[in-house]
């Protein structure tokens, strides 16, 4: 009884798609997709900004197929994130969007209020686009939509229906398995991460504090006249404790961050705030840079130095006023100024921050990058950070 | 422009020139916004505050001199603008020095039927917001200080039961109980931790040290929310009206070791 059923379907199934392919031109009979397949294929990506495409490609050649030519809907999957301003659109290899109609896909879903309207006109240098959104899910403050762009009319709504109920379908199922697994892996990574960041804070880190204190006396009594012969040895051995223990401490402070943020400004927004709680200093933050343009190595490291020069600024400068800010100097070059209103850097008298700066200079060099480090304007100091962009490390 | 015409009187004729030399005048910026939301017309108080001259302004989307972490906000509120809307926004400018400065909008339609052009006032708030934060990272810094210390700083009612009108967050290290729980008695009281053997001990010497407007030092013994029992230091002295009536008691309790 069943397999009749199952047959009967699969000859109506057959039979509407043939009667649609009687109407276009060029029809040939292709291999049926198995959406489970491209469910798992999606699910199971691990750039899914590699992946998605193929992906629609093979539900845009379905939809070829089977539509007319002035029916055939333009598939387009649409990762909106309204919190932060960011659109990602994806597309089928074949397709290439116009600038402008990324922009205005970028205003009407992520900038101003999600759509609700069944059809939604966009319209581009050349021609007019008519948008069916299909609202698939929403995933941490990421709404993800399926959307067909049509040139010209419109199809009969049953007709899309008809087609898109599987290609929704296996979008959603795809997509929501990968955000879970993502979320997983990133999980996995933090754990691992602070968990190596605990043990090295209970344990290297002890016993480096312990060493620095006992080779900085050391030192002191080697300056007695009948060990100064010794000197030379216990100054460098106080010397280099004290920088293992820095080293110790940066490598501590960098797993937290990593763990911290994903992007750079927010990473500065929380290592503000941090700040903000330690002292009476006003921090001001003028990012005026676009989201996500650094690698996240680069967005480590710039963050690196970014806290280590608002570490001094609490600790040393005596500053009342500081002002963190990230902006584009032209579409190539990004520049990062912290300026405060301290009373500026002694190069003679910081000993203690030597490593600090040293190490702020090698993390600059590592991704290609020159740290500056001038008095300010209105007296204090002025760090400089710049960075070619496109120079991958 | 309607509002000149109202307050003049019918015989004085307000030629355009003096009507541009009023608005230019002004120490706010007046401004002009056409239905794509580009500025048409601008008073001279913009070039005052931004160091941008006017004709460089005039024709571009106003957008263009936002910070861009604006942008999304101003957006919104061009979405939301309908005929009656009289609406307030705060701001960044980006001057031509690449400073900031904040500034508030007020903007609305200049004719209630049709959604363009649109009129704006800017006044420049960048002092105030400066003020703002040296008052905010003022109480912010103490905010913290107090609340790390290893120690409950207070402020009581003299009641038997000291109920709490501000405990600071080292009430927890000390006693075990949230400064939530403390708090006006929500949950539990001091008076309700002291060992009851200290309590009259406690109660007596406190309306000694009130009735000599001095400061008292006490020790005794409090129940943790643990239920262990350990030995505080507890410092404070009254809060007085100028009639010399008790308003209230301020200390700061340590744990002995």
């Amino acid at each position: 009884m069943i397999s009749i059923k199952l047959k009967l379907w699969q000859s109506i199934q057959e039979w509407v798609i043939n009667l649609f392919r009687g109407v276009t031109k060029n029809a040939t009979p292709s291999t049926p997709l198995d959406y489970n397949d491209l469910a798992f294929t999606l699910a199971a990506a691990s750039e899914i900004s590699k992946t998605l495409p193929l992906v629609l490609t093979r539900f845009q050649e379905q939809l070829n197929d089977v539509l007319v030519e002035q029916q055939r809907p333009q598939l387009f999957v649409l990762f909106s994130q309204p919190s932060s301003s960011e659109s990602f659109l994806h597309h089928s290899q074949d397709l290439s969007p116009s600038a402008t109609f990324i922009q205005s896909i970028h205003r009407k879903f992520t900038v101003g209020r999600a759509p609700t309207a069944d059809v939604i006109d966009i319209g581009t240098d050349s021609n007019s686009l008519k948008i069916i959104p299909k609202r698939l899910f929403e995933h941490d403050n990421q709404i993800v939509w399926l959307l067909f762009a049509f040139h010209a009319d419109l199809p009969n709504p049953k007709l899309l229906s008809w087609h898109s109920a599987s290609i929704e379908n296996t979008l959603s199922k795809g997509l929501q398995a990968w955000h879970q697994r993502e979320d997983q892996i990133n999980q996995a990574i933090e754990a691992e991460r602070a968990m190596y960041a605990a043990e090295l804070h209970d344990s290297l880190a002890q016993v480096l504090g312990y060493l620095r204190m006992k080779s900085v006396k050391l030192d002191k009594l080697c300056d007695a006249p009948e060990y100064q012969a010794l000197q030379p040895i216990s100054k460098d051995l106080a010397n280099y404790t004290q920088c293992a223990y820095h080293q110790t401490r940066e490598l501590i402070t960098s797993s937290r961050l990593s763990m911290q943020s994903d992007n750079l400004s927010h990473g500065v927004i929380n290592s503000i705030k941090e700040f903000e709680h330690q002292s009476a200093i006003v921090f001001d933050l003028d990012n005026r840079l676009p989201l996500n343009m650094l690698t996240p190595q680069q967005s480590m490291q710039m963050l690196y130095i970014i806290r280590e020069s608002l570490s001094n600024i609490v600790r040393h400068s005596h500053a009342t006023f500081a002002r963190v800010v990230l902006l584009l100097k032209n579409s190539q070059r990004l520049e990062i100024q912290i300026e405060d209103n301290g009373i500026g850097i002694d190069p003679d008298a910081a000993r203690t921050d030597s490593f600090g700066l040293q190490i702020m200079k090698e993390r600059a060099e590592r991704i290609g990058a020159e740290l500056t480090i001038n008095p300010g304007s209105d007296g204090g100091t002025r760090i400089c950070l710049n960075l070619t962009i496109g120079d991958d490390v | 422009m309607a509002l000149l015409n109202w307050t003049r009187k019918p015989s004085t004729r307000v030629s355009d020139n003096q009507l541009a030399a009023i608005v230019d005048s002004l120490n706010d910026v007046v401004m002009m916004l056409d239905n794509h939301h580009h500025i048409q017309m601008l008073n001279r108080c913009w070039e005052t505050i931004t160091g941008i001259p006017v004709r460089e302004a005039l024709n571009r989307p106003f957008s263009d001199f936002l910070h861009p972490e604006d942008i999304p906000n101003w957006s919104k509120l061009l979405q939301s603008m309908g005929p009656e809307s009289n609406e307030l926004i705060w701001f960044r400018l980006i001057c031509d020095t690449g400073e900031l400065r904040w500034c508030e909008m007020r903007i609305q339609q200049m004719n209630a039927d049709v959604t363009s052009p649109l009129s704006a006032t800017i006044c420049d708030i960048t002092p105030q917001v400066r003020n703002d934060q040296v008052t905010n990272a003022n109480h912010r810094s103490l905010q913290s200080l107090v609340d790390r210390l290893p120690a409950m700083l207070y402020r009581a009612r003299n009641n038997i039961s000291w109920t709490m009108e501000y405990v600071s967050q080292g009430c927890e290290l000390v006693t075990g109980y949230s400064a939530e729980q403390l708090l006006n008695q929500s949950q539990i009281s001091l008076g309700s931790i002291i060992h009851p053997d200290d309590a009259s001990y406690v109660w007596e010497n406190v309306q000694i040290g009130l009735q000599a407007q001095t400061t008292f030092d006490l020790k005794y013994r409090l129940t943790k929310a643990d239920g262990s029992e350990i030995i505080v230091q507890d410092t404070a002295r009254g809060l007085y009206s100028e009639s010399g009536m008790v308003l209230g008691i301020e200390g700061i309790i340590l744990q002995c070791i």
